[in-house]
């Protein structure tokens, strides 16, 4: 289990992390959002004992994280932002480089690369320098080199940064089916998608800070109590000449009625009764769940990608 | 651990070979720089007589100048071509010739006279090209030789005196040069060889530095970190890398210069074992300077131009351009401070005085010195901490 108690580090006079606390347990995959500047990449830099904490401290099942303690990190497999590959040799040449960094050697290193290769669907093309590669394939091999030692923890920073759908839904597929295996990964991201879509858990740092921090279906209800509901009107749009009941904004476009009511089970009843006595019939109607975007512009008033 | 160092040798030795033309630049560029110079020195000490090639005017047209001009021409300094005033002037204006000496009329007779009655006597009129003043300087001091040589016979012709008579030397000269191949031209140029040699390699070393420089703003330090090694094990392999690559380096640097110039190291044990422990000492010092280039500034951009004034500092003032006896007195002392002066001290007891291990003991301790100081320095103050992010 990965335990993060009140870390704190600053570079200069500009401080990256304060007092960021979170966990992350056996098996999950955990989200940490934030915009460029939030404090993400540091605080995964002291989680992978990159870089020492001015305050606090990172524990993985108990042991404490540093630069000088070397214990944990032979459970942590890191996952750059950057490429960090070498570009001139071949991908299976960086692979045994890596391995060999975490006392992979022989039969059981090749065994290991082969898993990475097959898993990421780059086995064909092993033999060429990284350089030839694509965008998407650099950012596979990124993902393998830090699988090689069998890591308990997998912490990724922005893994997807500028691949191509296709290479990111390999991606996508390649951790999926490591959380499957029980893996415990470590996720930022810019893309809320992603998080939804992978994660058990999330925490949104903004200014060095983690200002919430909940499950994925909890973490929407730090938004206000509203719902909104889309209906799609059949015509008639004219009749529609008064405000419906229950109704705190009410807005009509074409045929598109959008509304925000602030009790679904309440207040949905008497606006569809209220449409039927106007003699408007509709199409279809349906709810919208607030987004992480949404939760993320409400907790810091930016969107993620300021 | 000895496996995981073979490794990030073995992965920085793979980089460097991966990348054929940067391999090519790395060995062509100091045998370029050391054949051109070498060539330069030892044709500057060749024993095939120089002959600088001047012009007389014969205004005196007397016994004396006859017998002065046939000397000059016998002499292997100088090349004599006999023209008039205005020629002379004007070829020399145009710089096709560096002297022109004017014999003026009664030149032979009245010093013939002033030489007896021990009075000033006439002078020559040189016309001269004050760009060439090395081959001037030559030029005159022949002249005046040869006046000396001709003079007293005129002067003193149908007496029974011989004094001052010339034309027999007293004493002659036989030099020999102390070196491993008693040639002044194969140890000059093993000398610029040597030069040359280590100051490409400390231009390599910078690249290497980039490259450590680059691995840092791509993100492969982080990745590095993250793992369990420690960091003086990188550095480790690092500088292993780097000094077997200078070491491959320097072989052919030399090896080209053996067959080219056939400069040799005496052919024995101690010479051969001395030739190597210095090999080795400014290989492992030229990739510890690597380290330190990497760990000075934050940028690429501010390392590059620190190191490369540095280079060429240590490089003039260390004798990589011209042998350190041409420098003031200060500058040689200054030069003790130097690991290059050292380490073409090294190379020079080696293959230009054909010394041995004993000769060679001292550049290879303070090269170490340099090598450990450089290293120290570079772990110390190496930055492995990403910015702010």
């Amino acid at each position: 289990m990965l335990e993060v108690q009140g870390l704190r580090k600053s570079f200069g006079d500009t401080v990256a992390v304060r007092d960021a606390t979170f966990s992350v347990g056996h098996g999950l995959c955990y989200g940490l959002l934030g915009p460029n500047g939030a404090g993400k990449t540091t605080t995964i830099s002291i989680i992978t004992g990159t870089i020492d904490a001015d305050g606090g401290k990172a524990t993985l099942d108990g042991e404490v994280i540093s630069t000088k303690n070397p214990g944990p990190k032979r459970n942590i497999g890191y996952v750059p932002q950057d490429l960090a590959l070498y570009t001139e040799i071949s991908a299976l040449d960086n692979l045994r480089f890596f391995g060999s960094l975490y006392g992979l050697i022989g039969q059981h290193l090749e065994n290991r690369i082969e898993y990475g290769l097959e898993l990421t669907g780059l086995k064909d093309r092993s033999t060429e320098p990284v350089a030839q590669y694509s965008g998407g394939m650099k950012r596979r091999l990124n993902i393998v080199a830090a699988l090689l030692h069998e890591p308990s923890l997998i912490i990724l920073d922005e893994p997807t940064v500028g691949v191509d759908p296709q290479s990111r839904n390999a991606i996508f597929e390649a951790l999926e089916a490591l959380a499957s295996e029980g893996k415990t990964l470590l996720y930022t991201t810019h893309y809320m998608e992603e998080v939804e879509r992978l994660c058990q858990r999330v925490a949104i740092m903004d200014n060095g800070s983690i200002i919430a921090e909940e499950s994925i279906s909890n973490i929407r209800k730090l938004l206000p109590q509203t719902n909104e509901v889309v209906i799609e009107l059949d015509g008639a749009t004219g009749k529609l000449t008064a405000a419906l009941p229950g109704t705190q904004r009410q807005e009509l476009f074409d045929s598109t009625l959008t509304l925000e009511i602030a009790d679904l089970n309440r207040d949905l009843p008497r606006v569809l009764l209220a449409l039927a006595d106007m003699g408007i019939r509709y199409q279809s109607v349906r709810t919208q769940e607030g987004t992480l975007e949404e939760v993320f512009l409400h907790l810091t008033g930016k969107t993620l990608r300021d | 651990m000895l496996t995981l160092l073979i490794e990030l040798v073995r992965k920085d030795l793979k980089i460097f070979v991966a990348d054929r033309k940067s391999v090519m630049i790395s060995f062509l560029t100091p045998v370029i720089l050391a054949c051109f110079v070498g060539y330069l020195m030892s044709s500057g000490n060749s024993n095939e007589p120089k002959k600088v090639s001047i012009m007389v005017v014969d205004q005196d047209n007397s016994d004396f100048s006859k017998t002065f001009l046939e000397k000059l021409k016998a002499s292997d300094s100088v090349d004599v071509t006999v023209t008039d005033e205005a020629e002379a002037t004007k070829r020399v204006k145009q710089g096709d010739f560096p002297l022109a000496v004017v014999i003026p009329p009664n030149f032979g007779k009245d010093a013939a006279a002033a030489m007896i009655a021990q009075a000033d006597g006439p002078s020559y009129r040189f016309l001269s090209d004050p760009t060439r003043s090395m081959q001037v300087g030559m030029a005159q001091g022949t002249i005046m030789q040869t006046t000396m040589r001709v003079l007293p016979k005129v002067a003193f012709a149908g007496s029974t005196s011989t004094v001052g008579e010339a034309e027999h030397r007293a004493f002659d000269v036989k030099q020999e040069y102390e070196t491993s191949d008693r040639s002044p031209a194969t140890s000059m140029s093993a000398h610029a060889f040597a030069g040359m040699g280590i100051q490409g390699l400390l231009f390599w070393a910078i690249e290497s530095a980039m490259t450590i420089m680059r691995e840092r703003r791509q993100g492969i330090w982080k990745r590095l970190r993250a793992s369990p090694v420690s960091p003086w094990m990188f550095l480790l392999g690092k500088a292993i890398s780097a000094a077997i690559r200078a070491l491959a380096i320097l072989t052919v640097v030399f090896g080209v210069g053996s067959m080219v110039f056939h400069f040799h190291v005496r052919p024995d044990l101690a010479s051969y074992v001395g030739f190597v422990l210095i090999a080795i000492s400014v290989s492992i010092m030229t990739a510890c300077f690597g380290l330190l280039v990497a760990s000075l500034g934050k940028t690429e951009q501010q390392s590059r131009g620190l190191s490369i004034l540095a280079v060429l500092g240590m490089s003039m003032l260390g004798g990589a351009w011209f042998p350190l006896d041409f420098l003031p007195k200060f500058m040689q002392t200054v030069s003790k401070a130097i690991p290059i002066a050292w380490a073409i001290n090294g190379f020079d007891d080696m293959v230009w005085r054909g010394g041995g291990i004993k000769e060679v003991a001292l550049a290879v301790v303070v090269l170490s010195a340099f090598s450990a100081v450089f290293a120290a320095i570079a772990l110390k103050r190496i930055q492995w901490e990403p910015e702010a992010g």
